[in-house]
């Protein structure tokens, strides 16, 4: 069974994966991450890859929020 | 004023470019702006911007940590231990999670409001526009955001107005970028909305530069 954090990386991952290869993310200093290498971070479950989650995160909390007030 | 701007990657490059506009608003709205840039980026070289030009307003566009800014070599340049060069300031900084850290020591130490990011400072881009960050419309409503803040400053506002202004602006390109049919606009959008949620100030809401 999967645990909580394995689903969240999962779900996270999918969702960058869902992105087209041709975009970046400049991370501060953290430096630029095109998609693929993005994912990768997740996977190592490195600083990047935790900013990355927590961005996903975010965002899944925060857009239901702006979308019911709309 | 005095704006301090690194320039030596792809991020600090979208960041330089963007806040040229920041310049032009404030010179024409009478402001004297001196700039810090490059290789001058030093603590040293702001202490003695500061003791000439005693600026109501310091922009830092550039990298950050929890503590600290960064330099044009990327190594910290101010961080809590001189935060009290920006005493007797507001100052606001695009830079990742300098917020809770510096910006508290800041305000700490005398500055009136320091506006900043809970959190790292996400930009979305497209490749094919790295040599022209103007034209990149994945990045442009990210930008713009983070842009708008200096703009209410300038124009009198206070703290608390120009963060609102900022959320004001990143709802409406949220709902553009919601039903936009660009295919990198998911980017674009997820990006804003963290940049967003981590945008706050410490020290008085009620500070103006004006």
């Amino acid at each position: 069974m999967e645990t909580n954090s394995e689903y969240i990386k999962k779900l996270v991952k999918e969702r960058i994966s869902a992105m087209p290869p041709d975009v970046s993310f400049s991370i501060g200093n953290f430096g630029d991450y095109t998609r693929n290498e993005l994912l990768e971070e997740v996977d190592k479950d490195s600083e990047v890859g935790r900013a990355a989650i927590e961005m996903q995160l975010t965002f899944i909390r925060k857009m239901s929020g702006i979308l019911h007030t709309q | 004023m005095i704006i301090i701007r690194s320039n030596h990657d792809i991020p600090t490059s979208y960041l330089y470019i963007y806040s040229e506009e920041l310049i032009e608003e404030a010179e024409k709205k009478r402001f004297k702006v001196a700039k810090i840039e490059g290789d001058e980026i030093s603590e040293a070289t702001l202490r003695g911007r500061i003791k000439n030009r005693k600026p109501k307003f310091i922009f830092f566009s550039g990298h950050g940590s929890n503590n600290s800014l960064y330099d044009n070599q990327g190594k910290e340049f101010v961080d809590i231990g001189s935060a009290d060069i920006f005493k007797d300031t507001v100052t606001y900084a695009i830079a990742c999670s300098c917020l809770e850290g510096l910006g508290l020591a800041a305000t700490e130490e005398g500055c009136f409001s320091f506006i900043g990011y809970k959190k790292p400072f996400w930009i979305a881009r497209d490749h094919k526009y790295e040599t022209r960050p103007l034209e990149d419309n994945i990045a442009k409503p990210i930008l713009e955001c983070s842009n708008i803040v200096v703009k209410s400053l300038l124009k009198g506002n206070t703290v608390s107005e120009s963060i609102r202004k900022s959320h004001e602006k990143a709802a409406d390109n949220i709902i553009k970028l919601v039903y936009s049919k660009e295919p990198l606009a998911p980017a674009s959008l997820q990006a804003l909305v963290s940049n967003d949620e981590a945008l706050s100030f410490k020290g008085e809401s009620s500070a103006k530069i004006v």
